[in-house]
């Protein structure tokens, strides 16, 4: 379980988010809607542990991610998180299974081992047959199931999940967000950040944020 | 996958960039290399010419003044030739070129009082110099009963062969070229016959010693003085020639310290590109290191890759600068040391060691960058 609690976190004078406090439990699809610059990009850089909150504090599975130092967050992070990003977050000169394999070469996986779990991923996400392409050979969707692929590798108990669909057409888009229910109905917490109401839908719970501020 | 993998598909998919980084580390290592290998083109050129000058290192009776060789009649003071043996012994003998000794005589050749002098086979090793009619000396060089006549000694006595020496008949093998030296006025003879002809058996008036190695790091010539005097009894007096020994000294030196500066700046400069091209590289890939910093790359991880990389470049930019650089120092090199360059194989790993060295320690400061990169800055870019 995820616990946000009373964060705030401002830049100068600037309050981008004002005491926000959230709870989402395990097996959870929570998407953060809100119009841009809103504060909810922040607020998940906040629960992923790579922005530090300027007050309050994030606990995962009972741990402070904030009490934990950066080497040991990073850790945890590689451990317990997956991410997806906008569009074009693969690394351009790494095939389909290259990329997925990435994850599991910063955790020290074996070679062999690296290879069998990351065509396993791109097999279940449907690109078993992609496998040696390099991302400028794949169709933008495509392009996101092996990022999708690649947040699972190090078989991460929450997605994190920054506007993914913001550059995929309607119908790709809620391919890859079917994807992603799928996904949670498997057991896998999803956080999504979207502006996109549509594929905020998805989700089982949604909460709006304004100005820093969650209104629902 | 492994870091080696990562690098590796970076390094082979981003080409140009490669190449580009590559070409950091291989401008200085070609011309540390090729200022090595012509350096040491012109060092041996240099030091065949400046050994010309004459022998580096005479040894000679206790009392006896240094002119000997300048035209003193026989009946000076001798040394046992048995020294000879001694002075090719020294622990350094491999860098002796020549041992010379000499034993002199003057005889009345009808109205020329000639100096005739008798010497071993390494003459000609201390006399490369030594030509008739343009030709180096070979089958000219005295044996048994012959003489090899100098070249104002040659027309005094208008070529008239044989000649008549005490008493005994020696055939005239050839007439030198002028030197202008004392060898011009003399006439040489086998070492063993003059001994023979003069009644010194076994014994030689001056030994004359050219060394291959001047002013090398492990020995210079008064380094060689020492050695020779340990290895000789008292009676002997070992003298560098000290005019010549300086100029030669002070040359080569300068050539040497010369080459080391140059080498010093293109490795600094070669140093300073290959730190640019990394912390470029940073800022380039600033999106690519957000993203794995977010999923996890650590501090460790990154100086492993960029370490890795370097290694790369490094080996890669050593033999590649090897290669360039001889080739350089192959087509320029005989232009500017006025002599063939040859390839100098011991500077093959040098070159992988510095280069890699180099590239290792320039690419530590833009790592060290890349740890502290926010990856949520990073990430706004993406």
């Amino acid at each position: 379980m995820i616990e946000v609690k009373n964060i705030t976190k401002t830049y100068g004078n600037i309050e981008v988010l004002k005491d926000v406090s959230l709870e989402i439990k395990n097996g959870d699809f929570i998407s953060i809607v809100g119009p841009s610059g809103s504060g909810k990009t922040t607020l998940l850089n906040v629960v992923a542990g790579l922005l530090t909150p300027t007050e309050g504090e994030v606990m995962v599975d009972g741990v402070s991610l904030y009490k934990l130092s950066l080497k040991q967050r990073i850790a945890f992070r590689r451990k317990s998180f997956g991410f997806i990003f906008q569009t074009f977050n693969l690394l351009s000169y790494l095939t389909a299974i290259e990329n997925v394999e990435i994850p599991l070469y910063l955790a020290g996986a074996k070679s062999a081992d690296q290879k069998l779990v990351a065509k396993e991923l791109l097999d279940r996400v449907g690109l078993k047959e992609r496998l040696s392409h390099l991302p400028s050979e794949l169709s933008i969707g495509e392009q996101q199931r092996v990022a999708i692929a690649r947040a699972l590798a190090n078989n991460a108990s929450v997605l994190l999940a920054d506007e993914p669909t913001g550059n995929l057409d309607t119908k790709t888009g809620e391919e890859f967000m079917r994807e992603i229910k799928r996904l949670n109905t498997e057991g896998v917490t999803v956080l999504l950040v979207t502006h996109d109401v549509e594929m905020a839908k998805f989700a089982n719970r949604q909460v709006r944020i304004i100005d820093g501020r969650l209104v629902s | 996958m492994r870091t080696i993998d990562f690098v590796a598909k970076e390094m082979g998919r981003r080409k140009w960039k490669a190449a580009a980084g590559i070409s950091c580390i291989l401008l200085g290592i070609s011309i540390f290399v090729a200022a090595q290998t012509t350096n040491e083109a012109l060092y041996e050129k240099t030091k065949e010419q400046l050994l010309r000058f004459g022998a580096n290192i005479i040894v000679q009776p206790k009392d006896e003044p240094f002119d000997a060789y300048s035209g003193s009649p026989g009946g000076s003071a001798t040394l046992p030739e048995i020294y000879v043996n001694r002075i090719q012994n020294i622990e350094h003998s491999g860098m002796l070129v020549a041992v010379s000794p000499k034993l002199y005589e003057r005889f009345e050749v009808g109205d020329v009082n000639l100096l005739v002098v008798g010497v071993t086979d390494d003459e000609r090793q201390a006399k490369p110099w030594w030509m008739i009619n343009k030709m180096v000396v070979t089958d000219e060089f005295p044996r048994g009963k012959q003489v090899l006549l100098g070249h104002y000694a040659g027309a005094h006595l208008g070529a008239v062969s044989p000649i008549k020496l005490d008493g005994e008949t020696f055939a005239v093998t050839g007439v030198l070229d002028e030197t202008g030296s004392a060898d011009d006025f003399a006439a040489f003879v086998p070492l063993d016959v003059l001994q023979e002809l003069t009644d010194n058996r076994r014994m030689v008036n001056l030994i004359e010693v050219s060394t291959s190695c001047i002013a090398c790091p492990e020995m210079n010539l008064y380094d060689f003085v020492d050695e020779i005097d340990a290895a000789l009894p008292d009676d002997a007096k070992v003298i560098a020639v000290k005019q010549i020994a300086e100029a030669q000294m002070g040359t080569l030196t300068k050539i040497g310290d010369f080459t080391r500066i140059i080498s010093i700046v293109v490795l600094c400069l070669g140093a300073f590109l290959m730190m640019n091209y990394m912390s470029s590289s940073v800022s380039e890939r600033r999106r690519e290191i957000g993203i794995l910093l977010a999923i996890g790359m650590d501090a460790g991880k990154i100086y492993k890759v960029f370490i890795s990389k370097a290694l790369i470049l490094g080996v890669v930019g050593g033999l590649v600068g090897y290669a360039v650089g001889t080739l350089i120092s192959m087509v320029a090199g005989p232009q500017i040391a006025d002599t063939p360059v040859s390839p100098i194989f011991q500077l093959l790993p040098y070159s992988v060691v510095i280069s890699t060295v180099i590239c290792v320690i320039s690419s530590i400061l833009p790592a060290r960058r890349a740890t502290r990169l926010d990856p949520v800055e990073a990430l706004r870019e993406v």
